[in-house]
């Protein structure tokens, strides 16, 4: 963090291109990797929201107070970057609430998956609350905070999100399962 | 973890949230195209561009010192602008980027500081002793200071003697403009 710092204060002060690069190369493959997630695997998108990410951390470096960690406040970054994206590209901005036919999943229901692929064809909003609690390990009331939603929504939409990815990852026969899951939220 | 329950995921299928990577490396291009992003938005060194543009940047330097120098008339701001003008030249038909860049730094920067000399010999003159020549001469001077100290900073943002002396010369502007304002109007009726 002492690092982070130093590197930080020399981009603030001097635009230091090797600082920045430092900065990068540390912390980089972290936000990758978790944006590329919540995203289902679009690499592209997840290029250009690493890039917009480091524009807009540089560019409000010198607000940042060190609270917390250089590495959690580039992830919240992202965070938003990529709601900003499924808003933009979902109907009516509302893809916490989408569930989507099954028809629409790119690989045929019924063959078992592993982890990280179930997780990739959940829909926008499950995907995002499932990596959150189950992977990165964040609380319902931090997910809640972190997207704009109650308590209560968060830990429907994991319970959904749980359903489906168990359904995926067992294969054949549970699509009963999520066509029922799918009914009772549309009623 | 937080409120991961046991109930909802087995032992086996907590293992492999567990094994899912948590970090992955990018592309390397996307380092390279993020600081040139960086770069064109300000926050970052303009280092790669300054090569980039160095032809058209050292043409412009070296016109505008050869020109200013011609018009100011000053011996050491002529000497100064054709040797490193000189120089230049040499650089660039060698080929050698570095050195012509360092060149084209160190024509203007010469050339810069120059037409200051020059600048500073006339305001340290008593106003009773200048004549309107004088006058527009000065004049001309600190245009030709400006547009010299313009191309520096493009050249080069952080040389220290271009941006002191457009800091200068817009200081002097505002005041000169405040000195206009102050002055009381005169109003003719017909």
């Amino acid at each position: 963090m002492t690092q982070d710092r130093e590197w930080a204060q020399a981009l603030i002060q001097h635009g230091d291109e090797w600082a920045f690069r430092q900065l990068y190369r540390r912390h980089t493959p972290r936000l990758y990797q978790f944006v590329l997630r919540l995203l289902g695997g679009a690499e592209a998108d997840a290029e250009d929201i690493v890039q917009e990410a480091w524009v807009r951390a540089v560019g409000g470096l010198s607000s940042f107070q060190w609270r917390s960690a250089f590495s959690t406040w580039l992830t919240g970054i992202g965070l938003n970057l990529v709601r900003e994206h499924f808003k933009r590209h979902s109907r009516a901005g509302r893809y916490l609430e989408a569930m989507p036919d099954l028809q629409s999943l790119p690989t045929p229901y019924g063959a078992r998956l592993d982890l990280e692929r179930a997780i990739a064809l959940l829909p926008d909003g499950y995907r995002m609350v499932l990596v959150l609690h189950d992977v990165e390990g964040c609380t319902h009331k931090e997910i809640a905070r972190a997207l704009g939603i109650s308590e209560g929504t968060s830990k429907s939409q994991l319970s959904n999100a749980r359903k489906l990815v168990r359904s995926l990852l067992q294969g054949g026969g549970k699509r009963r399962d999520y066509e029922r899951t799918k009914r009772r939220r549309l009623e | 973890m937080s409120e991961r329950n046991a109930d909802d995921w087995n032992e086996d299928q907590l293992r492999e949230f567990d094994q899912l990577a948590r970090e992955l490396e990018p592309p390397a291009s996307l380092e390279a195209r993020t600081a040139a992003r960086l770069q064109s938005e300000g926050l970052l060194g303009r280092v790669e561009r300054r090569s980039k543009n160095l032809r058209s940047a050292w043409a412009s330097a070296a016109a505008a010192a050869v020109l200013a120098a011609f018009l100011g008339g000053l011996s050491l701001g002529q000497h100064l602008g054709n040797r490193s003008a000189v120089e230049t030249m040499n650089a660039m038909r060698s080929e050698d980027p570095h050195e012509a860049a360092v060149r084209v730094q160190r024509t203007g920067t010469a050339y810069v500081a120059a037409l200051a000399a020059l600048a500073q010999l006339n305001s340290e003159r008593q106003p009773a002793q200048r004549s309107s020549d004088f006058v527009q001469g000065q004049e001309a001077a600190a245009a030709l200071l400006r547009a010299a100290a313009t191309e520096l900073v493009q050249l080069d943002p952080n040389d220290p003697i271009a941006v002191r002396i457009l800091q200068g010369l817009e200081d002097q502007r505002r005041r000169t403009a405040a000195e206009e304002e102050s002055k009381p109007r005169r109003v003719f009726w017909y």
